[in-house]
């Protein structure tokens, strides 16, 4: 397993070096991602600003909210990238040069590619959790740092898992990457507020069917200290860790699944 | 003039193609609406009426904004970048037409094709479920489609400067990420403008990116009295002579880099 760490580090360093060489391009990506996430909290800062809460949030803690969101997005997009693109291998047949080599495909499968982009949303996601804990008035001790490790892990986890499900739909599917927007880019929408402001339905469904207040909302209220759990209990702000990695067990079975599927049809 | 025409409806069914996008963008819409509903309902609670707006009204603006944007949503940027990638574009300068009125063709196809494939059911939908406010009279009406109309300009302008700085830049990602925020934010298509702090909101009323959204939406409710209405379209108006110029002018430039560079 270390040796298919060392391998990736490796692969995405030459990756980010490839890409250096479009400085230009690099720089004005990273700029122009940032600045629209800016953007976005702008507005959310402005709506805060006249309205002074959003049931019950203020703006440190709705920033806070947003700056967990983006983090363990930034974290994961590398990985996750790899399976956004995996129905195009699949469609292409390129996806058979992962089967030939004698390594686990998963490992190889996220190894192939390196999103810098990856940066800006680490760069933005950390200098917002840092100056959202600072406004929301955050105390950090060795329990909740411990505790913010678990859940980011975990948040990872879930959309880790969320992407692999929708890449190996591509299994039966073909066109999958479709089902990645759906999942991943339209529900995240959502949870850039408090999810406990819309109806009973989209609670539930943003809880139970595409977890993604697991990412952020229940476990920022840990670290805040709010009690704004809608009509889920306060126990929720814990198991953002035992979900990430329960999707994740799922979502590889899954994936076992598909491959099987894949080589007993014959590509 | 029948070319253009032509290209138009390429466009227009080269939309039609793509499904599943479609109703990806349509959903996109739904999504947008659900949250600005709850999310205004929410801040709402405490105050019915916030710098002379009402929870309906300001329920009317996000919806009916987002109506627009499903309307003026045009991937002109996509298209150039894949032409400069794949050599194409080289092609295209030899042609006897008008890079400019060209992809203002295809951008109208699209808009055309989206207009009645996303924008127009959206909003039914919306209006049988949620209580949106209508325009006060005819006038209010027409002056809100002018309005539109004169904002659509200026997006293609944006997005057609946008797309031709990627003939230096190649890859168009960075710049159009940044507008869309910029333009996101600024336009006053995400919060109303008259809830933004003065410093900002006078800088927003400065730039041209509120006649896409803030005009219109601020004639749609009313919030504009009819003699007003005439000097706002004539300041989109402006806004949009400005930016056409400056597309003739970029173009310009563009088009001679290629050909010195031998595309």
């Amino acid at each position: 397993m270390w040796e298919g760490i060392r391998l990736y580090l490796v692969l995405a360093r030459a990756n980010i070096k490839a890409r250096m060489e479009y400085k230009a391009n690099f720089i004005f990506g990273v700029v122009g991602l940032i600045s629209a996430y800016l953007s976005g909290l702008l507005a959310i800062w402005v709506i805060l600003r006249q309205f002074h809460e959003i049931n019950g949030w203020d703006f440190g803690e709705v920033a806070f909210l947003y700056s967990l969101a983006l983090l363990s997005y930034g974290i994961g997009l590398p990985v996750l990238i790899q399976f956004k693109s995996l129905d195009r291998y699949v469609i292409s047949g390129e996806f058979d040069r992962f089967l030939v080599r004698p390594r686990n495909i998963f490992f190889q499968m996220v190894s192939s590619a390196f999103a810098v982009s990856a940066l800006a949303h680490l760069i933005l996601g950390i200098t917002i959790f840092i100056v959202a804990s600072k406004i929301a008035g955050i105390d950090w001790n060795l329990v909740s740092a411990e505790f913010l490790a678990l859940v980011l892990v975990g948040a990872v986890l879930i959309q880790w898992a969320l992407a692999v499900f929708s890449a190996t739909a591509s299994f039966w599917i073909l066109r999958s990457s479709h089902l990645y927007e759906i999942m991943i880019y339209t529900t995240r929408e959502f949870t850039w507020y408090p999810i406990s402001i819309y109806g009973t339905m989209i609670q539930v469904f943003l809880t139970f069917f595409i977890p993604f207040a697991f990412v952020n909302f229940f476990p920022a209220q840990y670290f805040l200290q709010k009690n704004d759990f809608g009509i889920f209990p306060p126990l929720f702000q814990y198991l953002t860790p035992l979900v990430g990695v329960g999707m994740f067990i799922l979502a590889y079975q899954f994936w076992k699944l598909g491959i099987n599927h894949y080589q007993s049809t014959g590509s | 003039m029948r070319a253009y025409l032509e290209f138009a409806k390429k466009a227009f069914q080269k939309a039609m193609a793509y499904r599943v996008e479609v109703f990806l963008s349509f959903l996109w819409g739904i999504v947008e609406v659900l949250i600005y509903v709850c999310l205004w309902s929410t801040l709402f609670r405490t105050q019915s009426v916030v710098k002379g707006l009402t929870l309906n009204e300001v329920i009317t603006y996000s919806v009916i904004g987002v109506t627009i944007r499903q309307f003026t949503s045009m991937d002109i940027v996509a298209l150039v970048e894949e032409k400069i990638r794949t050599g194409e574009i080289a092609t295209d300068l030899m042609k006897p037409i008008d890079l400019g009125a060209y992809f203002f063709s295809c951008a109208v196809g699209q808009s055309w094709f989206a207009l009645f494939a996303r924008a127009l059911p959206l909003f039914s939908i919306v209006f049988l479920t949620v209580k949106i406010a209508l325009p006060a009279n005819g006038l209010f009406f027409l002056s809100f489609l002018l309005s539109v109309l004169l904002g659509y300009i200026v997006i293609f302008c944006i997005n057609f400067i946008i797309a031709m700085v990627t003939f230096w830049t190649t890859e168009s990602f960075g710049l159009n990420t940044l507008m869309g925020g910029i333009i996101a934010f600024l336009s006053g298509r995400v919060v109303p403008l008259w809830f933004f702090p003065e410093t900002l909101e006078r800088i927003a009323l400065a730039l041209p990116f509120r006649t896409v959204f803030f005009s219109p939406l601020s004639i749609y409710l009313g919030k504009v009295s009819p003699n007003e209405i005439v000097g706002v379209l004539i300041q989109q108006a402006l806004w949009a002579a400005v930016l056409l110029i400056a597309t003739r002018l970029i173009q310009t430039v563009a088009v001679r880099k290629v050909v010195i560079q031998g595309g």
